[in-house]
């Protein structure tokens, strides 16, 4: 077991370089390899969760592995896993395995589109596995480059605008994150270690200054916000969301699963494993700035939301708002809350997954995405009827996303708000009417297209294929099961949120 | 008995069972599987015979059944943090159990009949069953986490049973509007289970009574409001939302677009009444809280003004669905006097017969294909038995004696008589038990209208007349009617006209009337949990009782008025009694005789009849203002602001203002850091015209120039 | 008998300016590199030489062989060009292979 994570880390760049060597024009092989590798990698990611010990709450514990990479700046490879880090790992892998047998039907540059989604599963699951400062950094960067290119290449039609404004707004805040990561190194003395993120952790920075321009500053606080802005943006919370929509809409279906599905996550990752326990004094102190943001990310998506014409850009929105409660769930840092909000991330995975995935059905049949075009006619309508398998497995994703007991939404927004009442009651009671304006602008949408009347072009759409199905089991098992029993998942995060908790405790 | 899991959860189990059988294999299954859902909800309502009658055996009004489990558990070393599910039963929670077991399999049966043919036959089995079994988990609940739970899951059975007609765009309207009306109070019920977590960390009942017997809530205040009144304000939303409610009624009568049996069960008998359960259960948080007078004002406006639109309503459907509303509101306005058991009598005789008036609607729909009142007329030749059946209902819902509406709605507007005023408390409060008459001086009236207008007086189109059979009994289409309008005497609650003969409740008096009292929050103080298992032993919690917290008993101070309370009853029941023989005389006069063209009074009242056809003009005000100005003008000018403002000029923007510096950057290097560089490229082009003339391209020249001066050089620097 | 180092050096310089001399004079891309081979081995001569008079030790020799297999993939890459020159221009004439300088 003690190669495991290197396994899953390199595993499909190993898929890559197979599927890269292939000679020209056979897409099918190509796509056989793609799906046989994220199926293999997938397979060790649930090895991983059987050999996971979660009453251990520490990340170096269990699965670790440490090479020396550059020696000069004191620079390790180094992976390991805990129980947050793990439910992440496991998405990643399924939501992979799911968009390969979803992107079956990509005809562009078939193997230059499979190689791009294997190398951006790879650096995805180095986000979630590395122990080292340096080697996150590589790993957040690298991901950017096959994001860049698959928004770029096989998006919409206003791909290339949307594909740098992704890049820029996400480089940016990454640059800010770098600043922080140098200023760390040079903070704990360039030693042993300088890059080590448990190392890091702690608080070790509370009584550490630093003079900008003459004037001196607690080092924390600044550089709290330094890494809250780079992952902020890539959550993404209200004020830098805005490329989120840009991003969603001209992405391909594949790419807006993984987008919403995982990428989204690696921000709120980013407080839970860099930006609370390293800076927790100003994490405390700040707990209401973040909760007043993601209250208003939740509100502001979930308005904006409710105005869209667009399907895809109105799932992008409620994003927006439902990472809104992840963010209200860190704010809490409380048991409940906190552990809520990794419920959440896992969550809001599944059921955003689903609810992309099924535009995209949609879409390779229609051709548009337009709930009401704008020339004011219905863009769709009658779809019930007509798709009958569409729209059962439609309503799993929409419920759960609204938040439906029995249905897994609703637990980890119960157990946010359970664990933020307390702390942050108005933000709280203004928190709430999130959830109804949620349900407003997913039922309002679901009637405009499914109800009523079928339109002329819809009665010629067929409903969904087996391979479609196939890929849609899974997730409405995942959103079912953890819906009525959520148990599997918080066993395995709550060791390592209760850790988390009581250090940010002790800095109340 | 046992309450352990082999007891208790099949009475859940059974229908939920039926549904996800259903809901896989319905299609294959011959029927539908419509026989899966009524063997599911048959055997729930054995089990719950079973409990019902020991509970009832008993006869003890603080005999309680509290078990838990573990749902999941986030403790980490001290910090404790768990969340537990279970069931609490207790008397008014088995009678409420049977009820819905009862009246559920009885639509069940008649569904059957009904849904025959229909398109949609499978699927509204399925969500029946869900529905059922959603509604008896919700009553089996230990707290009100559980319980909003379920709540919310038949909120989501409620949208689909409406909108099951889905290639309609009206019930498309219909379920959104009914899912998010009543959503507006289920979130704010949230809020009240958050607040009251944020307190004691607990929502079991139990765990609520005691916080509140000990004082706990006392000294907390939620923004600046105390803790009792902002718990029981919102958890009293929630009931508003799902009771349908003033000013959340508006959804009721649209979900009448739903197939009639279903609205039979979730709009009029079930469902609806959840959110009085609700209330009922939370009692002594809405006494604490001294919300009661607001209660009753909400139940009182709610019970009079629906009654107002139901007497102008032409569909037979909607006629029931406003007096469903206003049935609610007299469910709501008992709690709000006080008068718990009488309120909680209602919600099962109103069950009772507004399901039997329901599936009485049904039948007659199914048998003439026509719902509109203007169309039809002496319907009672061709449907005797429905004709009966629904005059049985008609009664009870009248207030007439000897029949359940009587018994349960006189009793509560007795004790609004008191409330409001005999108790000595504000003069202002008389408006209720006012309202509350006005409303059964119009119940009678608009309920005989109704039945006028379908049974009696000569066909008004003589095609729909003609078109519909002759009835005759058959098992699934009148069996649910009768036995349903067989209860809807008073004898089964009062208890008046047997008394010593139902032995199995030992009952010397009126069973319903003993057996339900307002949770006594002084016994709670000291109970254990225990857990939920297949192996429990038998575990009654009577428990030592620490008076600290006087009982009010809805303002009635701690000792009530006897004799006063005894009076109002006398005149409350008196007045009643006139004013619904009276009320329906005067009906049938009107709408049989003739005496007086009720058109010229539309007329008349021109203003006043177009204010209630348009339902008060709730409708239009919510989605025209509310929704289609307020909100969706807010989202829109919110999302211009996202896209348009914000991103284009503050991100976009920036973007602009970096272009700007790259172009002047980019014009400092062309022209002038490049200009210096040219200067260079001039002096080097110089060199360039002398020393080209060297480059002949031929290798041998080269090598030779190269020979030469390498000899030079070393001539030169050598010797 | 022991031969002179001056007569060492004597043959060197003749076989480099015959090198030289070759490669100035001749046309043919081919003689030129002959003319480099001739070069290239008086060097290597001079470096045996010297090892032999004066060092003592085996650094030249160790030198020669590196010249000897450098002239040879020299050779090798020279011929391939020159090959390639004239299945492309049909001519290996030095003066006509001047591209580089249009």
């Amino acid at each position: 077991m003690h190669g495991l994570l290197n396994w899953i880390l390199w595993l499909p760049i190993i898929g890559m370089v197979v599927l890269l060597c292939l000679p020209k024009g056979k897409d099918q092989a190509v796509r056989v390899t793609a799906l046989v590798t994220t199926l293999l990698t997938f397979l060790l990611t649930l090895v991983l969760y059987m050999n996971f010990d979660t009453t251990i709450p520490g990340m170096q514990e269990q699965f670790s592995i440490k090479y020396q990479w550059i020696k000069f700046f004191n620079i390790h490879y180094s992976l390991g896993v805990d129980g947050i880090s793990l439910p992440m790992i496991i998405l990643t892998g399924l939501l992979f395995f799911i968009c390969i047998l979803s992107s079956w039907t990509i005809t562009k540059y078939v193997k230059a589109y499979f190689a791009l989604l294997l190398m951006l599963e790879s650096s995805v699951f180095g986000v979630f596995m590395a122990l080292d400062f340096f080697l996150f950094y590589v790993y957040w960067e690298v991901m950017l480059l096959p994001m860049f290119f698959l928004i770029g290449i096989w998006g919409g039609e206003n791909r290339e605008y949307a594909a740098i404004k992704f890049f820029l707004y996400t480089f940016f805040g990454s640059i800010v994150m770098l600043v922080g990561i140098i200023a760390l190194y040079y903070a704990t003395g360039k030693g042993v270690d300088s890059f080590n993120i448990l190392a890091l952790q702690g608080g070790h920075f509370v009584e550490n200054t630093i003079s900008v321009f003459g004037s001196t500053f607690s080092f924390e606080r600044i550089f709290f916000w330094a890494m809250f802005l780079g992952f902020a943006i890539k959550v993404p919370s209200f004020p830098f969301h805005t490329w989120l929509p840009h991003a969603h809409v001209q992405a391909p279906t594949a790419v807006s699963v993984i987008l919403a599905g995982v990428l989204l996550k690696m921000g709120t990752y980013g407080f839970l494993r860099i930006a609370f326990p390293i800076f927790p004094s100003a994490a405390v102190e700040y707990s209401t700035v973040i909760a007043i943001l993601g209250v208003v990310s939740v509100l502001y998506g979930a308005f904006c939301a409710m105005a869209q014409a667009d399907v895809k850009k109105l799932v992008a929105y409620s994003s927006v708002s439902h990472m809104g409660f992840v963010m209200l769930g860190l704010a809490s840092m409380t048991t409940a809350g906190m552990n809520g909000a990794v419920l959440q991330m896992f969550n809001h995975g599944t059921s955003t997954a689903m609810m992309f995935l099924m535009i995209g059905v949609l879409y390779e049949r229609s051709h548009h995405r337009w709930i009401v075009r704008p020339d004011g006619t219905k863009g769709y309508g009658g779809l019930y009827a007509h798709m009958p398998k569409y729209t059962t497995i439609f309503i799993i994703g929409m419920f759960a996303s609204l938040g439906l007991p029995g249905l897994s939404g609703f637990i980890s927004e119960a157990l946010i708000f359970l664990g933020i009442f307390k702390k942050f009651t108005t933000i709280t009671v203004i928190a709430v009417l999130g959830l109804l304006i949620g349900a407003a602008y997913l039922l309002w949408m679901f009637k405009r297209m499914f109800f009523g009347e079928a339109v002329e072009e819809v009665k010629s759409y067929t409903d969904m294929n087996a391979r479609e199905i196939f890929y849609m089991i899974p997730l409405c098992v995942a959103v079912i099961v953890f819906g009525i029993y959520p148990s599997p998942l918080l066993n395995m995060m709550k060791e390592s949120v209760g850790s988390l908790v009581s250090l940010l405790g002790s800095f109340q | 008995m046992d309450y352990t899991v082999s007891t208790i959860a099949p009475i859940f189990l059974f229908p939920f069972f039926a549904f996800v059988i259903n809901a896989f294999l319905g299609r294959k299954l011959p029927k539908d599987g419509n026989w899966v859902s009524l063997i599911g909800i048959l055997l729930s309502f054995v089990f719950s015979l079973r409990v019902f009658f020991d509970f009832m055996g008993k006869y003890d009004t603080n005999f309680y059944v509290h078990k838990v489990f573990n749902w999941f558990d986030l403790s980490v070393g001290d910090s404790v943090f768990k969340i537990d599910l279970g069931i609490y039963l207790d008397n008014m929670a088995v009678v409420m159990l049977l009820m819905v077991t009862g009246v559920a399999s009885l639509i069940h049966i008649f569904s059957i009949w009904y849904m025959s043919g229909d398109r949609r036959h499978g699927r509204f089995f399925v969500f029946l069953s869900l529905f059922t079994s959603a509604m008896i988990g919700l009553v089996l609940a230990n707290n009100l986490l559980l319980l909003f739970i379920f709540w919310e899951i038949m909120g989501f059975c409620s949208y689909s049973l409406i909108g099951i007609y889905y290639e309609k765009d009206k019930a498309g309207d219909a379920s959104l509007k009914a899912f998010m009306t009543t959503r507006v109070g289920d979130v704010l019920f949230l809020l009240g289970i958050l607040a009251i977590w944020a307190v004691i960390g607990s929502v079991d009942y139990v765990d609520i009574y005691k916080a509140i017997a000990e004082g706990t809530f006392e000294s907390v205040t939620v923004m600046g409001i105390g803790m009792t009144t902002f718990a029981a304000f919102t958890i009293f939303c929630g009931n508003i939302g799902k009771s349908a409610q003033f000013p959340l009624q508006v959804w009721l009568p649209d979900a009448m677009m739903g197939p009639t049996p279903g609205s039979a069960l979730i709009h009029a008998a079930t469902m609806v009444a959840a959110g009085c359960y609700l209330s009922l259960r939370m009692y002594p948080l809405m006494e604490a809280g001294g919300l009661t007078p607001f209660i009753a004002f909400i139940g009182a406006i709610t019970a009079f003004g629906a009654a107002t639109i139901a007497l102008v309503q032409k569909d037979l459907k909607a006629v029931l669905a406003y007096s469903t509303i206003s049935q609610l509101g007299y469910m709501v306005l008992g709690i709000g006097v006080g008068s718990y058991n009488a309120a909680f009598m209602h919600v099962i005789t109103h069950a009772i017969f507004k399901a039997c008036l329901f599936m009485s609607a049904g039948s007659i729909i199914h048998s003439v294909h026509e719902q509109m009142m203007p169309k039809l007329g002496g319907l009672s030749k061709k449907l005797p038995i429905t004709f009966l059946c629904m005059v049985a209902c008609t009664l009870a819902i009248s207030g007439v004696p000897f029949f359940t509406g009587f018994v349960s709605k006189d009793r509560i507007l007795g004790d609004a008589i008191y409330w409001g005023m005999m108790a000595g408390q504000n003069k202002a409060f008389a408006i209720v038990p006012i309202l509350g008459f006005l409303g059964a001086i119009l119940t009678p009236f608009y309920m005989t209208r109704m039945m006028c207008l379908i049974f009696l007086g000569k066909p008004r189109d003589q095609h729909v007349y003609d078109h519909c059979h002759q009835e005759h009994f058959s098992l699934t289409q009148h069996l649910p009617l009768v036995i349903l309008s067989i209860f809807t005497l008073g004898v089964f609650f009062s208890g008046a006209l047997i008394g010593e003969w139902v032995p199995v409740f030992g009952a010397k008096q009126e069973w319903f009337k003993v057996l339900i009292e307002a949770p006594n929050v002084n016994n709670f103080v000291d109970t254990i949990k225990s857990s939920f298992g297949f192996s429990d032993s038998v575990t009654s919690s009577m428990s030592v009782t620490k008076a600290t917290y006087t009982h009010q008993l809805g303002y009635f101070g701690p000792n009530p008025d006897e004799h006063g309370v005894h009076q109002a009853h006398f005149i409350g029941a008196i007045l009643s009694i006139f004013l619904a023989i009276g009320s329906i005389i005067a009906s049938y006069l009107v709408y049989v005789r003739g005496i007086t063209d009720p058109n010229k009074w539309a007329n008349t009242f021109a203003p006043v009849y177009r204010t209630l056809v348009n339902k008060y003009y709730f409708d239009d005000f919510y989605l025209g203002v509310v929704i289609q100005k307020g909100l969706l003008g807010f989202n829109k000018f919110l999302s211009w602001f996202d896209m348009g403002v914000y991103d284009r000029i503050f991100i976009d923007g920036w973007a602009k203002v970096n272009f700007f510096f790259v172009r002047l950057a980019g014009w400092f290097d062309d022209k002038v850091i490049d200009s210096l560089v040219d200067l260079n490229g001039i002096i080097v082009k110089i060199f360039n015209v002398i020393f080209r003339k060297l480059q002949t391209g031929r290798i041998q020249w080269y090598l030779v120039v190269m020979f030469f001066s390498l000899v030079f050089i070393n001539y030169y620097f050598l010797l | 008998m022991m031969m002179s180092l001056a007569s060492y050096l004597v043959i060197s310089a003749f076989l480099f300016l015959i090198g030289i001399a070759v490669i100035l004079s001749r046309k043919s891309l081919i003689a030129i590199l002959l003319g480099i081979e001739l070069i290239l081995n008086a060097a290597a001569l001079n470096f045996v030489t010297y090892s032999r008079f004066g060092s003592q030790d085996l650094d030249g020799h160790i030198m020669t062989l590196f010249i000897i297999v450098v002239a040879a993939a020299e050779a090798a890459v020279g011929l391939a060009i020159v090959i390639r020159h004239f299945q492309l221009k049909e001519t290996i004439h030095i003066d006509e292979v001047s591209q580089l300088k249009e």
